[in-house]
C-alpha cells in the first residue's frame, strides 16, 4: 500500500469507474424508489461554493440512500438561462464588432448553440470532480428536444384552460424602430434636463386669489411634464411625516380637473425633488409596479411612435411628444399650476439601434393566471402531503403564494422558448396558440374558413419564454413528459429536492404549481432548504465584491470532508476541518 | 496528503499476516474472552450506524458527519487501535477492529466517497470489480448478537470513563513535563471492583509502572485529576531533578512577569485603548489572560519542587 494519497489520481480513476460501470444508474423495478432533481446550473457559469454546498448535501443523501438499498435516482442537467447565455455570446459578438441583430435571429442561435458545444461542459466537468454519483445517461437540459416539448405543450394546455392571456405590461419602446427593447438594449447617457415643479390642488380646499387657484396643493417635481395627462396618483413615502396627513385625500390633476389619490408607497424616495411623485403607470416602470400594488388605472397616452394619443385630451391629441412637452408647460403656468423651474442632470435610455429616445410604455405580453394554480399548491404543503426541511420556510412559501401575482412569462429575447402562438399575417389580432405550427395552421384554417392558408400566412410570436417557464417543469419533463414513461411512473414524484431559501419563489413554488397542475401530484416530498454559503465575515459572496470562490479552487478534491465544503476549512488539514465547526463557514445556515 | 487520512491508512499496519483471509463475519465469532474494550468497540460502532441512519433520515447532514468522524477519529483511531496492539486476544480484536472499519468506511462513504473507496480496495475489503458505493449502508448489530457478546451501555460507559482516565493522566505528563519514555506511578481513587481488574490495560495505556487502587474519597498530596472513572494521580517522585526545575521555572516566572506588566501598562494606557483597532485590544487582553494563567500553573509547579 502506497503510504502517500494520490487524491488527483484515486478520483479520476474512481470516478471513471463508477461513470463506466453504471454505478450511478438503476431502472425502475420492484424497489421502493429515492429519487432527486438537481437544481439546474446555468449553462453558462462556473460551479460557485453554493453549488458545492448545494450539490453536495445532494450527493451525501443519494450515495446514503444508494447503499440503504433504494433504487435511487439523481439526475442531472443544466439551464439553458435564457438572458445570461444570451449576453455571454452577444459579448462575444460585440468584439468582432457586431450586434446580434446583424447575424439575424437563426444564425445567433446557431451561435448560442455552437458556444454551448464548446464551453457548456464546464459545469459538468466540474461535477464529475465534485463526485457527483448523478445518472449521466439521464443527463438533460432545459432546452433540449424533450423539455422543449413539455413546454410548447404546457403553454399550449394553460392557454386552452384560460390560464395563459395577454395583457399589457411595461417594456422599453423605441418610437423610431417600433419596437420593445430588453433593458441591456437600451443606453442610458447623460442629460441637461429639468424638473418641472407642479402644483397638483387638494380636492376640498378654498380657492385662492391673484394667479393662485387654490390655498392647499401638493407640489410635485417632474422630468416628463408631457406624461401628466396619465398620471392616476400622486405617491408619498409611508414614513414622511411631512405628508402623512394627505395620505388618503384627492388631488385635482391639473389641466384635466380628473380626480386622483394620494397614495404612500415605499418606493418613494424622501430625498428626490419634493419628496412627492406623480405615478403615471402606462409611462414609467416603477409607476407600473406602483399601479400594480395600489390597484391603479393604467391611461396610455401615446401612440406607438410617440404621438399623443385621444386619452392625452383633445388639446394634446396628435402632438408629438416634444410638442406636448411644451405646450403643457406653457398651459400649466398659465393656469398657475407651475411653481418654477430647476436645471438637473439626469440619465435618459436611448435606443441602442437608432439613439431615439426610448419611451416607457404598455405593451402586450403573455401571463400565467397564478391564483388557481396556487391553492392546490398551498393545500399541498398545509396538509403535510409535501414538507419543508426545517418546517419554518413553509411560512415565507405560505405568504408569497396567498399574494401571488401574476406571472409575466415573455421576454425580448432570442435564446429560449418561442412562444407558440401564431399570428395571421393579414390580421394580427387573430391568434391561434398550438405546440406546433402545423398545427396552428390546421387551427387558422378552421378558424378562418380559408383552407389555402399555408404556413407563410402566419408570423409566429417573436417572443421566447421567461427561463423559469421551462425550469418550473424540471421534475416532470426530465422524465419524459408528455410521454406517459416507466422513469415518470416509477421516480415521479420525487423524494427531496434540495435548494437554498433565495429560490423559493422563483423555483419551489412554480415547481409545486406546475407539477400539481400536470402531473396531478406535488413533485415532491421534502423541500430541504439549505443555508446559503457566506464570506467568513457573514456577508454574501458575489463575484464584484471579490470575495467569491469558484469550486474548483476551493475543493481542488474531496479529500476533505464535505460537510466542511467552505471555503476555509477546505484549507485546513482534514483533522482540524472535522472538528471546527462544520457550521464555521455557513454560520448563517438555515438547517 | 492529509493528516485523518494517514492515520487511517496506518491502521493498516496493524492487520496480522492472516488477517486478510479472515472472514469479517462477526457471527461466526466466538464471543469468548471479549475484554470491556473489545465490547465497548462493538457497542460504539452499533450506536453510530443508528446514529448516522437517524440523523440523516432527519436531514441533519453536518450533525451526521460529526458523528462518523467521532466514531472513525475518537473511539476507533484514537480508541481502540492503541487498545488492539496490546490487546491479549488480538485475534478476535483484529477481526473486531476489521470489522468496525469496515461500517465506518462504508458510514463515511457518502461524505468522502474516493478516500473510502480507494481504502476499502488498499485495505482489501473489496475485490476488484467490487465498489463501496453499491455496498449495504451498515444498520449496526443484532440484538441477538449484541447479547451474545455481552454487547451493554453499562460496559460502554465503564470503558468511557476508562479512557477519560488515561486521557487525564496524559494529561498530567504533559503538564509537569514528564519524559514520554518515563514510567511513571499512578493512584487512582475508586471502590469499583471492574476498575481494578483493568490494571494491566491501564499501564500500558498510562505508560505507567504500577497503577495502585485507594478508596474514593481519598485525598493525596499529588497533582490530580477528577473523572468518571475515578479521581487519578500521579506522583512526581523521583521523576525530576527537583533543583534543576525550580530554576527553570523561577526563569520563566521572572520572564513572564515583564510580559504582564508592559501588557497591563499597555492596557492602562487609555490612548491606545482608545485609538488602536478593536481586535489589536482584545488580542492583547487575551494575551495578559493567558499570561497570568501560565503563571498561576507555574507557581503550583514551583511548590511541588520547593
Amino acid at each position: 500500500m502506497d503510504k502517500h494519497y494520490d487524491a488527483k489520481a484515486a478520483e479520476a480513476k474512481w470516478y471513471k469507474f463508477w461513470e463506466e460501470n453504471g454505478c450511478f444508474h438503476q431502472d425502475p423495478d420492484g424497489r421502493e424508489p429515492y429519487s432527486v432533481v438537481i437544481p439546474p446550473p446555468n449553462v453558462t457559469g462556473i460551479l460557485h461554493m453554493g453549488h458545492a454546498l448545494n450539490q453536495t448535501i445532494q450527493d451525501i443523501l443519494v450515495r446514503w440512500r444508494r447503499m440503504q438499498g433504494r433504487n435511487t435516482l439523481w439526475l442531472p442537467g443544466t439551464d439553458h438561462a435564457g438572458i445570461a447565455t444570451q449576453n455571454v455570446v452577444e459579448k462575444a459578438l460585440k468584439k468582432e464588432g457586431k450586434r446580434r441583430q446583424d447575424l439575424g435571429r437563426e444564425k445567433f442561435l446557431e451561435r448560442v448553440w455552437e458556444w454551448k458545444r464548446q464551453y457548456g461542459g464546464t459545469i459538468v466537468h466540474q461535477q464529475r470532480m465534485l463526485g457527483n454519483s448523478t445518472d449521466w445517461r439521464r443527463e438533460r437540459f432545459t432546452f433540449d428536444e424533450g423539455c422543449s416539448r413539455a413546454v410548447a405543450k404546457v403553454f399550449t394546455q394553460l392557454y386552452d384552460e384560460g390560464l395563459v392571456y395577454k395583457g399589457n405590461y411595461i417594456v422599453n419602446w423605441c418610437p423610431r424602430c417600433g419596437t420593445a427593447l430588453a433593458n441591456d438594449e437600451v443606453e442610458h447617457e447623460p442629460n441637461h434636463g429639468h424638473f418641472w415643479y407642479v402644483r397638483y390642488p387638494v380636492v376640498g380646499s378654498a380657492k385662492g386669489v391673484k394667479g393662485e387657484p387654490y390655498k392647499d396643493y401638493v407640489m410635485v417635481a417632474t422630468t416628463r411634464p408631457e406624461t401628466l395627462p396619465g398620471d392616476t396618483a400622486v405617491a408619498v413615502n409611508p414614513k414622511d411625516d411631512r405628508y402623512a396627513h394627505l395620505v388618503g385625500k384627492t388631488v385635482i390633476l391639473p389641466l384635466t380637473g380628473r380626480e386622483i389619490p394620494v397614495i404612500s408607497d415605499d418606493y418613494v424616495d424622501r430625498e428626490f425633488g419634493t419628496g412627492i411623485v406623480k405615478i403615471t403607470p402606462a409611462h414609467d416602470p416603477n409607476d407600473f409596479l406602483v399601479g400594480k400594488r395600489h390597484g391603479l388605472a393604467e391611461i396610455n397616452i401615446m401612440t406607438d411612435d410617440a404621438h399623443m394619443n385621444e386619452l392625452a385630451g383633445e388639446k394634446y391629441c396628435g402632438m408629438d411628444r416634444w410638442e406636448c412637452r411644451k405646450a403643457i408647460v406653457e398651459d400649466l403656468d398659465a393656469g398657475g399650476f407651475l411653481d418654477h423651474i430647476e436645471d438637473i442632470d439626469n440619465q435618459v435610455g436611448h435606443c441602442y439601434r437608432c439613439h431615439e429616445t426610448v419611451e416607457s410604455r404598455l405593451s402586450k405580453q403573455w401571463f400565467v393566471k397564478m391564483k388557481p394554480l396556487a391553492e392546490p399548491a398551498i393545500a399541498a404543503v398545509k396538509s403535510g402531503e409535501v414538507k419543508f426541511v426545517p418546517e419554518r420556510w413553509s411560512k415565507i412559501y405560505f405568504n408569497w403564494m396567498e399574494n401571488i401575482q401574476d406571472w409575466c412569462i415573455s421576454r425580448q429575447l432570442w435564446w429560449g422558448h418561442r412562444i407558440p402562438a401564431y399570428y395571421l399575417k393579414s390580421d394580427a389580432e387573430q391568434v391561434f396558440v398550438a405546440e406546433t405550427a402545423e398545427e396552428a395552421l390546421a387551427q387558422a384554417k378552421t378558424k378562418t374558413g380559408n383552407a389555402a392558408l399555408t404556413i407563410a400566412d402566419l408570423d409566429q410570436d417573436p417572443d421566447v419564454l421567461d427561463t423559469w417557464f421551462s425550469s418550473w417543469l424540471w421534475p416532470f419533463s426530465t422524465l419524459g413528459w408528455p410521454e406517459k414513461t416507466k422513469d415518470l411512473e416509477y421516480y415521479y414524484p420525487t423524494t427531496d429536492l434540495v435548494t437554498a431559501q433565495d429560490i423559493i419563489f422563483f423555483w419551489v413554488a412554480r415547481m409545486m404549481m406546475a407539477g400539481i397542475h400536470f402531473m396531478k401530484k406535488p413533485p415532491f416530498r421534502n423541500i430541504v432548504i439549505h443555508g446559503i454559503v457566506r464570506a467568513a465575515d457573514g456577508s454574501k459572496m458575489s463575484k464584484s465584491k471579490g470575495n467569491s470562490l469558484e469550486t474548483r479552487s476551493a475543493s481542488r478534491s474531496r479529500s476533505s470532508p464535505r460537510s466542511s465544503a467552505t471555503p476555509r476549512s477546505t484549507r485546513r488539514s482534514s483533522r482540524s476541518a472535522a472538528t471546527s465547526r462544520p457550521r464555521s463557514g455557513t454560520r448563517h445556515a438555515s438547517c | 496528503m492529509q493528516e485523518a487520512e494517514v492515520e487511517k491508512l496506518n491502521v493498516e499496519k496493524l492487520k496480522s499476516p492472516d488477517a486478510a483471509a479472515q472472514p469479517f463475519n462477526l457471527s461466526t465469532f466466538q464471543p469468548f474472552n471479549l475484554s470491556a474494550d473489545d465490547r465497548h468497540i462493538l457497542y460504539a460502532a452499533d450506536l453510530a450506524c443508528r446514529k448516522v441512519n437517524e440523523i440523516l433520515e432527519a436531514y441533519r447532514i453536518q450533525d451526521g458527519a460529526l458523528a462518523v468522524y467521532d466514531f472513525f477519529w475518537t473511539q476507533i483511531c484514537d480508541g481502540y487501535v492503541e487498545y488492539v496492539k496490546d490487546s491479549p486476544n488480538k485475534a478476535a480484536s483484529v477481526a473486531i477492529l476489521r470489522d468496525v472499519f469496515w461500517k465506518a468506511l462504508r458510514l463515511l462513504h457518502p461524505y468522502m466517497p474516493f478516500v473510502t473507496e480507494e481504502v476499502a480496495h488498499q485495505l482489501g475489503f473489496l475485490k476488484d470489480g467490487e465498489t463501496i458505493m453499491l455496498q449495504e449502508f451498515p444498520k449496526g448489530y443484532t440484538d441477538a448478537e449484541k447479547s451474545a457478546w455481552g454487547v451493554t451501555e453499562g460496559n460502554y460507559e465503564f470503558v468511557n470513563a476508562k479512557r477519560e482516565a488515561i486521557t487525564a493522566i496524559r494529561a498530567l505528563r504533559a503538564e509537569y513535563k514528564v519524559p514520554p519514555a518515563t514510567f511513571v506511578k499512578v493512584t487512582v481513587a475508586t471502590d469499583d471492583a471492574k476498575a481494578k481488574a483493568e490494571v494491566e490495560s491501564l499501564k500500558k495505556a498510562m505508560r505507567a509502572e504500577s497503577v495502585e487502587f485507594v478508596p474514593a474519597g481519598s485525598d493525596l498530596a499529588m497533582p490530580s485529576k477528577i473523572t468518571k472513572f475515578g479521581t487519578v494521580y500521579l506522583s512526581l517522585e523521583g521523576l525530576v531533578d527537583k533543583a534543576a526545575e525550580a530554576k527553570r521555572i523561577a526563569g520563566e516566572l521572572a520572564k513572564l512577569a515583564g510580559f504582564i506588566k508592559s501588557s497591563e501598562a499597555k492596557l492602562a494606557n487609555e490612548n491606545f485603548v482608545a485609538h488602536a483597532p478593536e481586535a489589536v485590544v482584545a488580542e492583547a487582553r487575551r494575551k495578559l489572560a493567558e499570561n497570568k494563567e501560565k503563571v498561576a500553573q507555574l507557581e503550583k509547579l514551583a511548590k511541588l519542587f520547593a
